[in-house]
């Protein structure tokens, strides 16, 4: 069809990852395309790659007639195909209402001649607009909340606020990345509303979404991506139920508590995180956490490593308050942070940056040799550039770095994010390995549905909106049962 | 009124022509830039040159005083409009040290480091502008109307569009922005009025050499915005203030000049210091830190 936007053979790697694989799709007008899949799959690359972000290495993506690829990210936004981004990106020391008038991108005052030349046909021009963002923040339902800073909003309203920023921009193309993420339950009906009836007004709208429930509700057409590659997903695939809330084994024998975190209250500004967050670790244990984005996971792990101050609560280690402690003060104590998207230093080979690790070890700890036999995939690469093995080769990197600072508690933020599932599932296993032969314990922070399952002793869901943690309880998902029963063998 | 109030008043009217100027780049667009006494170096210049010539009158040269200033401000904003955060800084120090160079070095032109002296007092429209209650006139209407300018654009469009871009520019870009348009032209304008408030500079001192805007006067200007407030126009104001008023305290104070200067250094680092911890927004800040 000739408004459809055609992606054809797509494809783009970074460094040795292969993000997209010969993606072949068409998004139709007035139809709702959802892209699903894994953490990792490619879904927001192939949205980079058609915003302009991102250059495909082959592979057109063409919309009226015009190639969209290789083109400037305000070239594509000009031409009608907006983007809403994951992080939402709202204009945070703007007020809300001045975040959608940002929107409008044809506005003549945006000329400097014109605002000092004709100022008053901009300023007629610009009553328009503000009657016109008045109506899209009430269709999003933040009338009452447009003379508040961006960044006073929540997580969910910045998210309602970029949309009705992008309908200002008068997109005919809506690329939406995960618009359902951190957006409270009772603003979801609102939201699939809004979808919808862009759909039915004729534009092309293309979700990126976790929530399948979400996704049955408003899209058209489904995409199933997997490892770069993207197929029509089959009906089944989208109706599935969401797997078990988690699991929490039985036969874990009571440890000595390592960490205890109470009442954490968090965020940052006006924008609160965590509200009463509690959690212990036992020595050797392994905790998992789950929730989707923006429910306050990472916060929680920066709460943890002393990379922000809690408002209220407190953290003790070892039965020490350690909440004001600063983060240096707690790797001391035997406290190691691996970080989202940690790089290494990609200026020094794998054997320096093991060493040096090694060398800032707070406690005696185990020796290079003694993890490199545990985590075996990092043997052969020793003589390499850390800039130049995988992604996934430098998650294991950085994992062993952290081990070898002699750290008795591991927080490990998305250790598997951007990795393929094989690869992430064998990086998990050797670290659980080295982890479990050492006594370390770990909080591991992670999206990709039954890694944690297979790895953990104790899986938490960090509830989104109202992020409180629940103990996950014992209704355990059958699927997940045997292999945490074989992680235990290993560890015996 | 005494002639020393009026020297303040004129004194006060050059500074905050000057950190209105820095504003537009620093406060609205979120740029820092080093280079905006460069730019008021070559308005000064302009005026030195072409009045004490006769080549033109004062109107003549200000509108020079302006394209001058507007080239220059080209010359760093096109190439470096693709830089973000410390490369910008880099940049815009390159150009202030060329130009301080330039004024040192075509001793043709510029007289070189001994500077021009007797540069005449403007004449407007056959009015002569020559006695100090006369030039404090003509500054603060110099100053009313960047005054409005810098509350004009602020407000408008084109300012929103500033402030969005330094929130976050892929946002900006993403909605159909040509940043780095943006960021020329926001840089031309504050250039253009630098430029003008080095030109009623060079008129009201009737001399100027390299040194009367180096690097540190680029500095200075910064720190106005730092201790008043930046992305509105009350903070580069309260800053300016601030920054003329300190040094007189001192002087008034009986502190004897050897000390003074060093003194003056201590008390601005101290305000920075202390505002950098406890107000980072400044005096007068645009929003307020939640």
């Amino acid at each position: 069809m000739s408004g459809s936007v055609m992606l054809e053979r797509i494809s783009r790697s970074f460094g040795g990852v292969q993000a997209v694989v010969d993606a072949t799709m068409e998004w139709v007008p007035g139809r709702v395309s959802a892209l699903i899949g894994d953490n990792g799959a490619g879904k927001t690359t192939l949205f980079n790659l058609v915003c302009g972000l991102v250059t495909p290495d082959t592979g057109t993506i063409t919309w009226q007639g015009r190639r969209l690829d290789g083109k400037s990210v305000a070239w594509v936004a000009s031409s009608g195909v907006g983007r809403l981004y994951q992080d939402v990106r709202a204009f945070s020391k703007l007020t809300a209402l001045e975040n959608v008038m940002a929107g409008f991108a044809k506005h003549p005052g945006l000329s400097l001649a014109r605002v000092l030349l004709t100022p008053r046909m901009v300023r007629r021009y610009e009553a328009e607009c503000a009657t016109k963002a008045c109506d899209l923040l009430a269709m999003v339902g933040l009338t009452e909340k447009s003379d508040l800073l961006a960044e006073s909003l929540s997580f969910g309203e910045q998210k309602l606020l970029a949309i009705a920023r992008l309908l200002a921009n008068g997109s005919r193309v809506l690329l939406l990345d995960e618009p359902s993420a951190g957006v409270a339950p009772v603003m979801l009906d609102q939201l699939a509303h809004v979808i919808r009836r862009l759909a039915a007004d004729g534009h092309i709208v293309v979700v990126i979404e976790h929530d399948r429930e979400f996704v049955r509700r408003i899209a058209d057409d489904v995409w199933y991506m997997e490892n770069g590659s993207a197929v029509p997903a089959p009906n089944g695939l989208v109706h599935q139920a969401g797997r078990g809330m988690g699991h929490r084994h039985a036969d874990v024998p009571a440890r000595r508590a390592l960490l205890a975190v109470g009442g954490i209250h968090a965020g940052f500004g006006a924008r609160k995180v965590l509200l009463g967050v509690d959690l212990d670790i036992g020595e050797g244990e392994i905790v998992g956490i789950r929730g989707r984005n923006g429910s306050g996971k990472s916060t929680l792990a920066k709460v943890i490593t002393g990379a922000l101050t809690p408002q209220r609560g407190q953290v003790t280690m070892s039965g020490v308050d350690i909440t004001r402690w600063t983060a240096h003060r707690r790797q001391r104590m035997g406290l190691g942070y691996l970080p989202q998207a940690c790089r290494a230093f990609p200026s020094m080979t794998v054997k320096e940056n093991l060493e040096f690790a090694f060398s800032r070890r707070s406690a005696e700890g185990p020796s290079v040799g003694e993890v490199l036999d545990l985590m075996q995939m990092l043997k052969p690469l020793m003589a390499r550039s850390a800039r130049l093995i995988s992604g996934g080769e430098r998650q294991a990197l950085c994992c062993a770095m952290v081990l070898l600072t002699g750290a008795r508690l591991l927080v490990l933020d998305e250790p598997s994010a951007g990795l393929s599932p094989q690869i992430s599932s064998a990086l998990m296993e050797h670290l659980s390995l080295a982890m479990r032969a050492r006594n370390v314990a770990a909080l591991i922070i992670e999206q990709r549905e039954g890694l944690l399952e297979r790895f953990a002793d104790r899986i938490y869901d960090l509830v989104e909106g109202r992020p409180e943690l629940r103990d996950a309880g014992e209704d355990a998902c059958p699927a997940a049962a045997v292999p945490v029963l074989e992680t235990k063998g290993v560890r015996q | 009124m005494s002639d020393y109030v009026l020297g303040l008043a004129i004194w006060f009217c050059l500074y905050g022509i000057f950190s209105l100027s820095i504003n537009t780049v620093v406060g609205y667009t979120g740029l820092l830039s080093l280079c905006h006494a460069g730019f008021a170096a070559a308005g000064g210049y302009c005026a030195a040159i072409l009045l004490k010539g006769g080549h033109t009158g004062f109107v003549g040269a200000l509108a020079l005083s302006v394209v001058v200033g507007i080239m220059l401000s080209l010359a760093v904003s096109i190439p470096a409009s693709r830089l973000r955060g410390d490369r910008f800084i880099l940049a815009s120090m390159a150009l202030q040290m060329v130009l301080t160079a330039v004024a040192t070095n075509w001793a043709s032109l510029t007289n070189g480091p001994y500077g021009i002296f007797g540069i005449p007092r403007p004449t407007i429209l056959g009015f002569r502008v020559s006695t100090t209650a006369e030039f404090a006139l003509l500054c603060s209407g110099a100053l009313a109307g960047v005054l409005v300018l810098s509350v004009a654009v602020g407000r408008s469009p084109f300012g929103r569009a500033l402030k969005a871009l330094r929130e976050d520019e892929l946002a900006a870009k993403s909605l159909g922005l040509e940043t780095s348009h943006f960021k020329i032209t926001a840089f031309a304008l504050s250039a253009a009025i630098a430029a003008m408030g080095g030109n009623l500079y060079a008129c009201y001192m009737s001399f100027i050499d390299p040194w009367s805007f180096d690097l540190w006067q680029s500095v200075l200007m910064l720190n106005m915005l730092v201790i008043g407030g930046a992305g509105n126009v009350f903070g580069p104001l309260v800053g300016s203030a601030f920054v003329l008023l300190v040094p007189e305290a001192l002087k008034w104070a009986h502190i004897p000049e050897a000390y003074a200067d060093n003194l003056r250094l201590m008390v601005f680092s101290g305000v920075v210091l202390f505002l950098m911890r406890r107000r980072p927004q400044g005096l007068v800040g645009e929003y307020r830190l939640t």
